[in-house]
């Protein structure tokens, strides 16, 4: 019984520590986003478009069996406001009709290009260049993987910065423009995330969202509050403190030759394959750039938006969820040396102890707190019932409220969902999440856990409908 | 206390004899309040930013219909301005701001006669406690303001923020009062971590006035090598082609390998054929940054006696040396080494056949 006891106050205490980095982060961030909604006014992009100053950016995308999406992705890349940029587009060895597809909306042609760097990959088959954008490129290897096909890129990309982003994100116009921001106000900037959205129920229109929205489907709607928390409230806070540790795969800038020194994104190919390849590479990025004593930067900005189709079947958000627990464990376990070590700084002290133990680790007591609660609820002596409830309401009134954080976070930045009913829509989710989605989360971060303990290296398949569907 | 060992001892307490239920009620309801408050602060400013939007949507319909004809000289600007209601002075400068970004000349001279009568309203928000704002009324007033408020914008040039800071001197260097081009290099350490080809912009923004003060520092050696950098990419930008002579001088005595790359970026631009032999002695540099930029040099000084050089250097370890001296070949009209390399299986054969096929 000393078990449950121990366990009890365990669970107690991740709990508080848990949310007080949560309330610490929302708080933090509030004051951020003030400031940066205060910047956009005071100095838009325009000028900065129109000098010619902008340092010329490489976009990295791999498309992995993403004959849906592909061409529309493509064009939005092309459709970008930047002065001086190329994309490289990686067929990660597709087995649908990617590359056929490609090859016949931009009229492909074979090319020779030479690479820059030696990043170990797998075998590259055919670059081939449009012939009449000429900023355009495709190049077609063996599959290998993600951080593969963006170790290829890498390698063939001749600019100081490159762009990692999903073949199946839609950046924002202006989205290159604002993410490299941070890199010209300060030369030690080393990598920078920017903000991921929702594009599930949005109107799409020539490759860019013209009319945002809420989702249709309830699965769906939970991630957009999810994405709000995520983004707006923990990055914003964590980039606060200058401990950004995430940039999603999906949306971010890198310093070439920094990457190429720490050795490239991992993959089977440099010796060490990972599901969680994005995170990996910045943790990695913190630990070389301190080990060499180089002054860096890495950095977030909340505003240059990439939107993302999300998974809306139980199946697939499991398949993702799972991943990306297993993912951040595999990063974090790499680097096991940087927890609590004063040479990684508030790296070492703050962000990784977060991650690792409060994030990879949490949902293994977040999730047996759960049947704690259900087991004590039928089995407890009636009068200790009013501590239980007291104790899931704190709970549950507790995770409400850094939902509504999350929500007046976007309210007061950027205000994407113009509708009030979107609004309501969004306090609602708040509450009912409460009640299964938060649950079944907590179980599929442990299938992640475990997972990576029994050392499962398969991405799984995410299907996608296309970004075009009737208004 | 009900002894349950079979329980964690908070929950083994009967309720309704310990205090310790009371604080996690008045938690449970604490965060309720939180909560509520919360949703009607994001209520709040929903109906704000409505209202704000529907404001501005309404001031713009209001403006819109004057101030094309003010900018066509048809209308006076005065007749917009008693259009200007007390309370939107701010709102309307944002408004002429809009169009400033992409005019020039005369109808930019409208704009700030329209801008004028509100321009201490912006100057007040140099006092506010937020950066952000401060440099936006530092924005204002370079676009509309100046070279009257030039001394407002020297005083935010002393600014705690960097950014209004680099705001005030891009003002004072872009309206080309270079006497203040001291003052601004003075300040040139707040922004070292700024991106090198942006303050050179900035500086070079002020015209050839800046060239004697640039010159100067950049063959000063007791200055940081991060100013002369500056300074030499100003030169360039400038096309002082003066310095060249004393740039090749210096580059023969430079160990500093930041330096040496500095000083042939700038004789890309200004040097001439008779610089080439100090070039040509950086291409054989063990440092790749150093071979990159003098084989890029080269390429624009050299002449078809560096061709054996350049023929060297196409399989040079480096890519981007490589690829300098490739292109310098194919510039010079000498392809046939890098139509044999492309033949052949060698680990540049690519760059061969792309530089090859490049246009131009």
């Amino acid at each position: 019984m000393n078990l449950i006891l121990t366990f009890s106050y365990v669970a107690i205490g991740y709990f508080l520590l848990l949310n007080l980095v949560y309330f610490v982060t929302s708080l933090v961030a509030y004051k951020r986003l003030r400031q940066y909604a205060n910047r956009l006014d005071a100095y838009p992009d325009l000028p900065m478009i129109t000098s010619g100053l902008m340092p010329p950016i490489t976009i990295l995308a791999p498309a992995y069996n993403e004959e849906q999406t592909c061409v529309a992705s493509t064009r939005a890349l092309l459709a970008l406001e930047y002065p001086d940029y190329e994309v490289l587009l990686i067929n990660d060895g597709s087995k649908d009709a990617t590359l056929d597809r490609l090859k016949a909306a931009f009229k492909l042609e074979e090319a020779a290009r030479m690479p820059t760097a030696d990043i170990a990959t797998a075998n590259v088959r055919a670059i081939y260049r449009c012939s009449n954008i000429p900023n355009l490129w495709v190049i077609d290897k063996d599959n290998g993987g993600k951080a593969d096909a963006l170790n290829v890129g890498i390698n063939f990309s001749s600019s100081p910065l490159f762009c990692g982003v999903d073949a199946d994100s839609l950046l924002e116009r202006t989205a290159l423009t604002r993410i490299v921001r941070p890199y010209i106000e300060n030369t030690d900037t080393v990598a920078v995330g920017g903000i991921i959205r929702i594009v599930n129920g949005s109107h799409v229109k020539n490759s860019a969202v013209n009319e945002p929205g809420m989702p249709g489907s309830l699965l769906a709607k939970f991630q957009v509050l999810e994405y709000f928390r995520a983004f707006l409230a923990g990055r914003m806070g964590w980039e606060a403190f200058n401990a950004t540790f995430i940039i999603s795969g999906a949306f971010g800038l890198f310093h070439r030759q920094t990457v190429v020194d720490a050795g490239g994104y991992a993959s089977k190919h440099t010796g060490f394959e990972t599901v969680g390849e994005d995170i990996e590479l910045v943790v990695r990025l913190h630990r070389f750039c301190r080990d060499q004593k180089r002054p860096y930067r890495v950095s977030y900005v909340p505003d240059p938006v990439a939107w993302t189709e999300c998974p809306e079947t139980l199946s697939q958000l499991y398949r993702q969820r799972s991943r990306w627990q297993r993912g951040l464990l595999e990063a974090t376990t790499r680097h096991i040396g940087m927890l609590f070590n004063p040479r990684y700084g508030r790296i070492g002290f703050l962000a990784f102890p977060y991650y690792l133990i409060l994030e990879g680790l949490g949902p293994i007591v977040e999730f047996f707190a759960y049947v704690a609660f259900f087991y004590l609820l039928f089995n407890m002596s009636p009068e200790s019932l009013p501590f239980l409830v007291t104790f899931f309401l704190v709970s549950f009134v507790l995770g409400m409220a850094l939902s509504f954080f999350a929500v007046v976070l976007e309210e007061l930045s950027f205000k994407r969902y113009p509708r009030f009913g979107d609004l309501m829509q969004l306090f609602g989710l708040s509450i009912l999440e409460s009640f299964g989605y938060r649950q079944l989360n907590a179980w599929w971060r442990i299938r992640g856990v475990y997972s990576f303990l029994i050392g499962n290296k398969e991405w799984g398949k995410m299907e996608r409908k296309g970004f075009y569907r009737p208004k | 206390m009900t002894a349950n060992n079979a329980w964690p001892a908070f929950l083994a307490l009967n309720p309704m004899e310990e205090p310790i239920l009371a604080p996690l009620n008045i938690m449970v309801l604490a965060l309720l309040i939180v909560t509520l408050v919360l949703a009607l602060f994001a209520i709040g400013l929903r109906l704000r930013n409505s209202r704000h939007t529907l404001l501005w949507q309404s001031l713009h319909a209001i403006w819109d219909r004057d101030i094309l004809a003010v900018l066509s000289e048809d209308l006076d600007p005065a007749h917009l301005n008693r259009l200007v209601e007390p309370g939107q002075e701010l709102n309307f400068l944002r408004y002429l701001a809009l169009y400033a970004y992409r005019l020039r000349g005369s109808d930019l001279e409208r704009l700030s006669t329209l801008a004028h009568p509100y321009l201490s309203h912006a100057a007040r928000q140099l006092e506010d406690s937020d950066p952000e704002v401060r440099a936006w009324a530092v924005n204002i007033l370079n676009l509309f303001g100046m070279p009257n408020q030039k001394h407002t914008l020297l005083a935010a040039l002393q600014d705690s923020s960097p950014t209004v800071a680099m705001f005030a001197a891009n003002a004072l260097l872009a309206h080309k009062l270079t006497d203040h081009l001291g003052s601004v290099m003075d300040q040139l350490h707040r922004f070292e971590k700024w991106n090198l080809n942006s303050l050179a912009s900035l500086l070079a923004s002020s015209g050839i006035h800046a060239i004697p003060i640039m010159e100067r520092i950049f063959l000063d050696p007791t200055r940081q090598t991060r100013t002369r950098v500056v300074a030499a990419d100003v030169l360039n930008r400038l096309n002082y082609y003066a310095v060249a002579d004393s740039a090749a001088l210096l580059l023969q005595q430079e160990t500093d390998t930041t330096m040496q790359i500095a000083i042939l970026r700038l004789l890309s631009g200004v040097g001439r054929e008779r610089h080439r032999a100090a070039v040509r002695e950086q291409c054989a540099s063990t440092s790749d940054s150093v071979r990159v930029n003098a084989m890029r040099t080269l390429r624009h000084l050299g002449n078809r006696d560096d061709c054996e050089l350049f023929r060297q250097a196409i399989t040079d370890s480096n890519p981007w040396v490589a690829r300098q001296a490739a292109w310098a070949l194919k510039s010079l009209g000498d392809t046939s080494s890098l139509q044999a390399l492309a033949l052949q299986q060698h680990p540049r054969a690519v760059m061969a056949r792309q530089v090859l096929a490049e246009i131009g």
